[in-house]
């Protein structure tokens, strides 16, 4: 029976998880773009803390939004990025057409979070003493001595002032067709927020109100000027750098229309496939200052990012950007670079590329329209990266610690293994085919896990199988079988020598909780299991004609890629010619199996010639995405998952994938289970 | 054959905005279409609303919009359809919020047409911010 296309959650991500159902099979919901918890909502990731208080009629009520239809081209973007400026507690402008719901967007988040909403349209007949207070005739007078006129707050102001357990979101809308003597009033406001200090309210004989943008949060909305908005000027771009300048379409987006639509109408609207790109994850306690130093890399993305900085104002100011946006808008000099420090501060997941590429979207690619644009700016940010040098020197290597200031240098201080003869040759001519960054031989074994090799195998690679492993996007990759000190070099193994080494390097982790692998794949294996000892040349990510397939359909793909790429106009080795007449006789009774009996077909899957062949078995897989990750700073299966090929305690076959920071996650399957995300690494044992 | 558009009523009207997410606009082409215009409403059990802040009390209402009338009105229409509407009373300084009962509410606004097209070029761009528009 054909299984449903599933979305696999993985079964190792936490301990808690873990406890509560460790060996169900489940059929997962996708990762919520917006959960919530009893402390809080988190839109993409970006978490906010729900207000203690939460009684006052400027809370908007929850019921009002029970039809707020998510889209992931508007609405869910928006809401994280609205997430991110008030999480870091800077002033947001979003300038988008009408029809966008922006006012809607941030009362439906306040109201999940119980803050309150305090709302000023700047749209003429609008005064200053409307915003921040005026003396009024005193309705409370009943006594001679009672005053004539008590001073009442603005509509700001009353967002300004603090009130325990209360967070306050003062929404300036149209804030383009406001008059200049507002904006200027409302700088100081912004001023001060971002300063932690006070505003004098010259309205009020200069009474200084305390402000604090943890309590305060500020959001300006606008429609574009010009396109058939009547009143509302072109903004003078300085007056913009106070501001995280947010640009949505002017118009709804087509998807977002159809599946706003579908959703109006009561259709199932087509799966939004919310990737794991869109997501962002704060960090519990930010980064200090000093702290970014540590990370690896920060010296060369620092560099890089400058000459972005320089080319994004260069793009800007020759118009290869934004040349249809009526507001224009600067990269400031000052305040990019600040806020870009700040969110890696907040948002470091110990990939600095990653990272700090994210800041650059936010900061940067917000501000533009059109993709076009966005994809210029895209090429540029894919620069601002953070490659580690391969393959130098001794001295040189030295020389990069010291200068990032890595504890790694010590680690480093016993000379690595020459290589020579034939072996290092070998390794040459795959270095030559495949990409340095691709090539993990005896040194990188070394450095990753401290294992120095008294003897290297041969590389039994022809140049033409190298150059069709170049086509497939495979890495050459040496795995050795036992630690430093002579034990096998298991998962445990493996998570004791990278926790160390990661987090001092800030590369996260390779498994988020050891306890809850082993209490799910079983204390024997976590500990014992280890790589099998030698060469494999092993795909970087899923094949993608492997996706939406079951097991059996995957060992297919296997065999037609064998036949018709790994070994094209060559000679099949005799071992692979043996394992396909295997699986060639099998697959029948195999299928029939999966329908009847699906653990025996899981078991005598997991036993074919070709599974053991082509398919990485759990450590294995760890192993390889460590080395890789370890050299390179970049995760592979990071949006994916991968199916191995041994089975957990209960007989079902073990998936592996979704790679972040927080370390691979592990889930498990029928034969028969399929999914959109679900592919196979091939990864040729030589 | 001669294809017929028929102009609806203004009581179809009023059953279009009724429980409507945004509110509804009613267009007379002078002062005095304007008068008949009231007649019908209050014949029809709506309750002028004298002020903006009526507009949160009543479950079928009309506030006619003239210069002084026309800011308070315009920041309405702009916030109803968004799930809540703060109305500032700029006398007392003091705000009030409402959280529309859409499917309980028909709420409309009536302007004569060289009021609205002054109101539009000022800025109060009130045909994007309300719902369906009504004109004999």
């Amino acid at each position: 029976m054909r299984s449903p296309e599933r979305q696999f959650n993985a079964l190792t991500p936490d301990q808690e998880r873990q406890n509560d159902a460790p060996k169900t099979p489940e059929v997962a919901a996708e990762k919520e773009p917006i959960a919530e918890s009893e402390a809080g909502i988190s839109y993409l990731g970006v978490t906010l803390e729900k207000a203690e208080s939460t009684d006052s009629q400027f809370v908007p009520k929850r019921e009002q939004y029970a039809d707020f239809i998510n889209d992931k081209e508007v609405a869910l973007p928006l809401q994280r990025d609205v997430a991110v400026a008030f999480l870091s507690g800077e002033p947001l402008l979003v300038d988008g057409g009408t029809s966008l719901g922006k006012t809607t967007t941030v009362r439906k988040m306040a109201s999940e979070l119980g803050w309150e909403v305090h709302y000023a349209n700047l749209n003429g007949a609008t005064d200053v003493e409307d915003l921040m207070g005026r003396y009024i005739p005193n309705p409370h007078k009943s006594k001679p001595e009672d005053p004539e006129y008590i001073f009442a707050d603005g509509k700001v102001t009353s967002g300004l002032r603090q009130e325990e357990g209360k967070v306050k979101v003062v929404i300036l809308d149209e804030f383009n067709a406001s008059a200049p003597n507002i904006l200027i009033r409302l700088h100081e406001v912004l001023d001060a927020l971002e300063r932690g200090s006070e505003v004098v309210l010259s309205e009020d004989a200069s009474e200084a109100v305390q402000v604090n943008k943890n309590k305060t949060k500020v959001i300006a909305l606008m429609n574009p000027p010009g396109k058939g908005y009547f009143g509302r000027e072109p903004l003078d771009p300085a007056q913009l750098r106070r501001w995280v300048y947010k640009k949505l379409p002017s118009e709804l987006p087509e998807g977002t229309f159809s599946y706003a639509t579908d959703a109006l109408f009561g259709a199932t609207p087509e799966s939004q496939n919310i990737t794991p790109d869109m997501f962002l994850a704060a960090r519990e306690q930010a980064l200090t200052p000093e702290q970014l130093q540590e990370i690896p890399g920060m010296s060369e993305v620092l560099e890089k990012y400058k000459e972005f900085h320089k080319a994004s104002k260069e793009l800007l100011k020759s118009r290869k950007v934004a040349e249809d946006q009526p507001q224009p808008f600067t990269y400031d000099d000052r305040m990019e670079p600040r806020r870009v420090r700040d969110f890696v501060l907040r948002f470091y997941n110990g990939d600095i590329n990653e990272t700090f590429q994210q800041a650059l979207r936010y900061y940067y690619s917000n501000k533009l329209e059109t993709d076009v644009d966005k994809k210029k700016l895209g090429e540029l940010i894919r620069l601002v990266e953070y490659k580690p040098k391969v393959g130098e020197s001794k001295r040189k290597g030295l020389e990069r610690e010291e200068k990032t200031g890595a504890p790694e240098t010590k680690r480093a201080a016993t000379p690595e293994a020459k290589l020579e003869g034939p072996v290092a040759e070998q390794i040459e001519a795959a270095i030559e085919k495949l990409g340095r960054e691709n090539v993990f031989g005896p040194q990188e074994v070394e450095k990753t896990f401290g294992v120095r090799l008294a003897e290297v195998p041969d590389v039994p690679l022809s140049i033409e199988e190298l150059e069709r492993a170049e086509k497939l996007g495979q890495m050459l990759v040496l795995r050795v079988d036992k630690t430093p000190d002579g034990k096998p070099m298991s998962m445990e193994a493996m998570n004791e020598i990278l926790v160390k080494k990661w987090k001092k390097e800030g590369k996260g982790e390779i498994f988020n909780s050891a306890d809850g692998w082993k209490n799910w794949i079983g204390e024997e294996f976590f500990t014992k299991e280890h790589p099998r000892l030698g060469w494999a040349l092993v795909s970087k990510d899923v094949l993608p004609e492997s996706l939406s397939k079951n097991y059996l359909e995957q060992t297919e793909v296997i065999i037609k890629t064998l036949k018709e790429k790994s070994f094209k106009d060559l000679e099949l080795p005799e071992e692979y010619t043996e394992a396909i007449a295997e699986f060639e006789s099998k697959k029948k009774k195999l299928a029939e199996l999966m329908d009847s009996d699906w653990e025996e077909a899981a078991k005598q899957l997991a036993e074919l010639k070709i599974t053991q062949l082509t398919r990485q078995t759990i450590p294995e897989t760890v192993y390889d995405l460590a080395m890789y990750h370890d050299k390179n700073n970049k995760r592979l299966l990071a949006d994916t998952y991968s199916w191995t090929a041994s089975l957990d305690p209960d007989g079902y076959l073990v998936i592996l994938g979704m790679f972040g920071a927080k370390g691979v996650l592990g889930n498990r399957g029928e034969p028969d289970d399929r999914a959109g995300i679900l592919g196979f690494s091939l990864a040729r044992r030589l | 054959m001669t294809t017929q558009t028929k102009t609806p009523s203004l009581e179809e009207f009023l059953s279009v905005t009724a429980g409507s997410k945004e509110m509804g606009l009613i267009i007379a082409k002078n002062a005095s279409e304007s008068e008949g215009f009231v007649r019908s409403l209050d014949g029809m059990g709506f309750e002028r609303s004298e002020k903006i802040s009526d507009l949160s009390k009543l479950q079928k209402s009309y506030l006619v919009i003239h210069e002084d009338t026309a800011k308070d009105a315009y920041d309405f229409a702009v916030q109803y359809p968004s799930g809540q509407v703060e109305i500032f009373d700029k006398e007392q300084m003091q705000s009030q919020s409402f959280s529309p009962d859409y499917g309980n509410l028909n709420l409309v606004l009536l302007v004569v047409k060289d009021d609205l097209n002054k109101l539009q070029t000022k800025g109060f761009d009130l045909l994007s911010a309300v719902g369906p528009a009504f004109q004999s």
